[in-house]
């Protein structure tokens, strides 16, 4: 079943892109690519994102930039970096500037990586209710 | 201690609420009422009893309803009704002063919210590194009056805030007829449309 919640993935490596498309379109999300973060934020710009998830470590633009770029844009987006190399140092970095989980490759569990999107899913529905409730919506 | 009429006007919320509602507009029913003063029934019928047995509320029957309205002959309609005006007047002031300096200061506010907690205003700003005390300072400076303002933060939108919030709304909605929306943009309404 079709959930109306975009997910934009950025990542370098198009079999992750690929594998975790398919796995996030299976559990009814629409999923978007990009192995190009300047592209990946240019999409965002004339596109809605709830959900984005973030390679930490990516050639040509750094994912913490990334990461502030895509909150520039769009602040409601919630936000997932992924990475193979995760130190402490730059997990606490990526959550300061408001990242809203984190996950580790490789993707030794599949499910936990669903159960990490759904969090941020169900965030959106409690905020959903609450603005509902405030008359913004 | 000797009791002047206000006392026994003003006397409960319930009372309070039917004044104001029925300053604002005239003829309407008691299970209106009821519904814009959240307020049970049953207490909302014991309050209109009494402000009829004071007179400064009447009841008129139209066809199979009760139509309820301020009686303007009472000696107190004129004061009470200036108050009611007052309150209004006050919070518009308020609400617009706060829509001003966010469309000056702070443009990429998501939303506001004007609620009110006891006898406090409050102002609650959905939007990402919101200036909390220049907004204070700037509504002190062109009203004179001192507000409470809280920010949700887009960034964290953290678990505890939805618990803060959510009690806060259970709160609110007991004094729906007095919450206000501010402001809310096309971008948190599209953004949460799933």
């Amino acid at each position: 079943m079709n959930k109306n919640i975009n997910v934009l993935i950025i990542d370098d490596e198009e079999s992750i892109l690929s594998s975790l498309r398919r796995l996030l379109e299976d559990k009814g999300y629409n999923v978007v690519t990009n192995s190009d973060p300047a592209a990946a934020i240019e999409y965002m710009r004339n596109n809605l994102v709830h959900i984005a998830l973030i390679d930490i470590t990516m050639p040509n633009l750094d994912g913490l930039s990334v990461l502030s770029m895509i909150k520039d844009v769009n602040s409601l987006t919630q936000i997932i970096m992924m990475s193979a190399y995760a130190t402490t140092d730059r997990v606490i970095a990526a959550l300061e500037n408001g990242a809203n989980d984190f996950l580790l490759k490789p993707f030794n569990n599949l499910e936990h990586v669903v159960s990490i999107v759904e969090e941020s899913e169900k965030k959106l529905v409690r905020w959903q209710g609450v603005l509902k409730q405030l008359g913004a919506l | 201690m000797t009791y002047l009429p206000l006392s026994y006007l003003l006397g409960s919320r319930a009372k309070v609420d039917i004044i104001r509602i029925l300053v604002n507009r005239q003829n309407y029913t008691g299970r209106k009422i009821a519904v814009l003063s959240s307020t049970n029934p049953n207490s909302n019928k014991k309050a209109l009893d009494f402000l009829i047995e004071t007179g400064l509320v009447l009841r008129e029957q139209v066809g199979n309803a009760y139509h309820y309205n301020l009686n303007d002959k009472h000696f107190l309609y004129e004061p009470i009704t200036t108050l009611f005006k007052e309150e209004e007047k006050t919070i518009n002031k308020i609400m617009k002063c706060a829509s001003a300096f966010i469309e000056e200061f702070a443009p990429k506010t998501l939303a506001g919210f004007v609620s009110y907690l006891r006898s406090s205003v409050v102002l609650t700003v959905l939007a990402h590194s919101f200036p909390v005390k220049d907004l204070g300072d700037y509504i002190y400076e062109k009203t004179g009056f001192r507000v409470v303002v809280k920010v949700i933060d887009t960034i964290t939108l953290n678990e505890k805030s939805v618990t803060d919030y959510a009690e806060k709304i259970y709160f609110w909605n007991n004094y729906k007829s007095i919450v206000k929306m501010l402001d809310s943009r096309n971008v948190v309404k599209t953004f949460f449309n799933f």
